[in-house]
């Protein structure tokens, strides 16, 4: 224990002279190298009671840095990785170290073309998204080709050609995919240049080869998926559509049956000084769409099926997040923004904001074919009806008022119903109801000081009926910034409600940080619990941690 | 113009990419049961009675079988100076006089030495799938097996035993189907095995070293097909193998020893590559 804090003073004086002495790469070569880098690591302590495991090593690290270059139209970069060996819970793909990242490009006369790897999006990703979410393990790069072309004025075509990145390599599959977006006004200019709706239309198809070696299924080497897509501007109003179809793709995510998919995602949005509106829907059937037929988890999906459903940042209301469900879902989301003016009865003296967030997610209302021997089309679903199974609800309202200059605050209120069942993988569990209250307010105590208290309190509905899960939870967050360099944080997340006594814990936690121009340096120590944790409607398990931790970043 | 041809040239060759598939199931030459279309792991157990770590091997071997039910296969193989009987062999140490008189070897024994060179290996050890020349140590049997567990099944065959009690005639036919392509020949060895045999055997976690009721099982009594060899006989199949070419296999008639009692045999049937002798499946079924 002593050896590994004798590292970390080590490690922060080698990596503050290297940050600050990078500046003077910047210009090389008539180009300019930029870059940023973060390190995370953990020192664990096991501790049956959180059910915080014992880590062999002792000590876990994620690690990376890109570093770009660009030139006029040239820019190449790369991303070194390093795992030695990964955080406890981060995917296991993630191992040992490589430049599993790299890439080159070059613009020319509205032709840019990129060799190595790519993240791109076609539409609202429907049919192809790859990205990254570090935070989750997700990388799904596409190494090989990306095209992007502009042949007319309002005219946007695009193509991806390669394989995804599989962790530390890339996976079976092979992704091809062509996208083509019109924006009317622009190609229109001399006949629409007055009119005041918008329009832009799109169309995506993206094509994946697996070889297939099954002895038992006839499995598509081929499998293709397009996609339509509009969006109106008129006014305040926008309005965007996107409908997807795919053609059989039997893979371990559906059963391997053979049914076409299908998704559509809308949404409507109204936009006005003072008040917002956003309605939005979406229906999927069988949309898991990945390049390797037997990957699972977050692994090698082609496409992202958004969720519809408020991001929660705070702790307690992002307990019981959602995760979507590629698989069959009929999801909506409302939400209503309203800035009550400054001076008013209910808007006080800088004016109050309000926002009204209901969302609902449900399976499909289906029929089982029992058809596994024949066409193995598995089952079918009435487009317009929904299931009988309620995924999951959240309705929450959202207050936040400036009461003086140096007071303001935020009051959430939200009520969650919570399938476990569906979107953990359990069986036999009650709905999970419950009612969070966060109370965040941050007080500037003087020029140099500022408070930050976020106090929040979860309380588990029908409790008696859910002796499994971890009942009531109240959290209260201190964090002092102390001038524009330095912070102190201590938190306590204590589970009350625990049907287990032994079992209520405190899982307190301390972290203290300083930043200075673009370089970061946290260190903290305390206990971690078991959890959820989701980006985007994309979740994995976080498990139970005790131990010290430090993050560093720093660009250039 | 150039740039445009390209953007052409690459949504034509993805609009390409769609294979619609009618009838998803594979069209198989016999009737694969919905429960029997997983690859099973064929485990000789080299062993031998004066072999005091043998039954360590042996219940490895059990706990296996336990943690994939129908998926291991055993056969044991009492082979070498540890199988022989004792007299000739020295009396074990603590042993009593009578004992470790049983001799579970067979004629096959040479075949297994002319080909593994079985005397230049410590015991207790095994075979799995007859992958190279060298045994697995018996640790390492769980990890061997869970890889090859892992490898989809690429031939499926069904033992079809018919075993007159009268006049103890075995004839038994195997019949199934590869399931890859492939080329090469094979061939199908039957081997009869029995349970529940009882004798002496050195253990060295019994008490006092030795213990003298223990029970051997599925141990190798011979093969059905080439008695005196491991090899069993070759089957008919084209030059190019196909994902659906059937394997239709009878075997010579066998007389079951009357020292062999029949409720407690079982026959295995391997589907041995002869290009380098692993086996790419395994079956077994009750003798009776």
């Amino acid at each position: 224990m002593k050896k590994a804090l004798l590292l970390i003073p080590t490690f922060l004086v080698g990596f503050i002279s290297f940050s600050f002495a990078q500046t003077s790469l910047n210009n090389v070569a008539g180009g300019q190298i930029h870059g940023n880098f973060e390190f995370d690591g953990q020192y664990y302590y096991p501790d049956s009671l959180i059910g915080a495991d014992t880590i062999p090593e002792k000590a876990l690290m994620n690690g990376w840095g890109n570093i770009n270059y660009t030139n006029g139209n040239f820019s190449a970069g790369i991303r070194y990785e390093t795992y030695l060996n990964h955080l406890n819970g981060f995917p296991d793909g993630y191992k040992g170290t490589g430049i599993p990242y790299k890439y080159a490009t070059y613009n020319n006369d509205k032709l840019e073309i990129t060799v190595g790897s790519s993240y791109e999006q076609f539409g609202s990703g429907l049919i192809l998204r790859s990205y990254e979410e570090r935070a989750l393990g997700i990388d799904n790069a596409i190494e090989g080709m990306r095209v992007r072309y502009s042949p007319y004025k309002g005219i946007y075509t695009k193509g991806v050609w390669g394989k995804q990145r599989n962790f530390m390599s890339t996976g079976a599959g092979i992704v091809r995919g062509v996208d083509g977006e019109i924006n009317m006004n622009e190609l229109f200019d001399s006949c629409m240049a007055n009119i005041k709706t918008q329009v832009i239309v799109g169309g995506s198809f993206v094509s994946k080869f697996q070889a297939d070696q099954d002895p038992f299924l006839v499995l598509p080497q081929n499998v293709g998926a397009w996609s339509a897509r509009t969006n109106i501007i008129r006014n305040k109003v926008n309005f965007s559509g996107e409908y997807a179809y795919k053609i059989n793709d039997p893979s371990a995510a559906n059963g391997f049956i053979y049914k076409p998919g299908q998704a559509l995602f809308s949404s409507l949005t109204y936009s006005q000084k003072g008040l917002g509106i956003y309605l939005g829907l979406l229906r999927v059937d069988n949309f898991s769409f990945r390049s390797d037929r037997t990957a699972s988890l977050t692994q090698l999906s082609i496409n992202s099926i958004p969720a519809l459903t408020k991001q929660h940042t705070y702790a307690l209301a992002a307990y019981y997040p959602f995760a979507s469900q590629p698989n069959g879902q009929i999801s909506w989301q409302a939400e209503i923004s309203k800035k009550l003016k400054k001076g008013s009865k209910l808007g006080g003296k800088y004016g109050t904001d309000i926002s009204i967030n209901y969302s609902a997610a449900y399976g499909l209302d289906t029929t089982n074919l029992n058809d596994m021997g024949g066409k193995r089309l598995g089952y079918t679903s009435k487009y317009l009806s929904i299931g009988d199974t309620l995924f999951y609800q959240d309705v929450n309202v959202e207050i936040f008022r400036k009461i003086n200059s140096h007071l303001k605050g935020t009051l959430l209120y939200g009520h969650f119903i919570y399938n476990k069942n569906v979107l953990e993988g359990k069986s036999n569990y009650p709905y999970i109801n419950a009612d969070v209250v966060v109370l965040d307010v941050i007080w500037k105590l003087s020029d140099k000081l500022t408070l930050r208290s976020d106090a929040e309190h979860l309380l588990l509905g029908g409790k008696a009926d859910n002796k499994e899960d971890h009942g009531n939870w109240a959290s209260l967050l201190e964090e002092l910034s102390i001038g524009d360099h330095f912070f102190v944080a201590a938190m306590d997340q204590y589970n009350y409600g625990n049907p287990i006594v032994d079992h209520r814990v405190h899982y307190f936690s301390v972290q203290g940080g300083f930043s200075k121009g673009t370089n970061r340096i946290v260190f903290g120590y305390g206990k971690q619990r078991q959890g959820i944790f989701c980006v985007g409607g994309v979740c994995r398990q976080v498990p139970a941690s005790n131990g010290f931790t430090l993050t560093i970043t720093s660009s250039f | 113009m150039k740039k445009s041809f390209l953007f052409f040239a690459i949504a034509s060759l993805s609009i390409m990419g769609c294979d619609k598939i009618e009838l998803p199931n594979q069209p198989h030459t016999v009737v694969i049961p919905t429960n029997d279309t997983i690859r099973r792991i064929f485990i000789e157990d080299f062993t031998g009675h004066i072999c005091q770590n043998c039954p360590k091997a042996a219940r490895k071997l059990d706990s296996l079988k336990a943690a994939y039910p129908e998926r291991i296969i055993g056969m044991a193989v009492h082979i070498d100076y540890f199988a022989g009987p004792c007299p000739p062999n020295p009396m074990p140490a603590g042993s009593i006089a009578g004992t470790f008189s049983e001799d579970f070897r067979t004629p096959e024994n040479a075949d297994y030495e002319s080909i593994y060179t079985c005397s230049n290996w410590s015991y207790p050890n095994g075979l799995i799938n007859r992958i190279g020349l060298t045994p697995v140590a018996y640790d390492d049997w769980p990890t061997t097996a869970v890889t090859l567990l892992a490898d989809s099944m690429t031939a499926y065959i069904k033992i079809n035993p018919n075993y007159n009690s009268s006049s103890r005639t075995l004839n038994v036919s195997v019949t199934g189907e590869f399931l890859c392509d492939t080329t090469g020949t094979y061939n199908i060895a039957l081997y009869l095995v029995e349970n529940g045999l009882h004798g002496s055997q050195v253990d060295i976690t019994a008490s006092g070293g030795i213990d003298n009721n223990y029970t051997f099982n599925e141990v190798l009594r011979g093969c059905i097909n080439s008695p005196g060899t491991i090899s069993g006989q070759q089957i008919s199949t084209p030059t190019n193998i196909t994902g659906h070419t059937p394997i239709n296999y009878t075997s010579p008639a066998f007389n079951v020893s009357a020292n062999f009692n029949a409720a407690n045999c079982k026959i295995i049937a391997i589907l041995i590559n002869n290009t380098d002798r692993g086996v790419l499946q395994a079956a077994e079924c009750n003798l009776q």
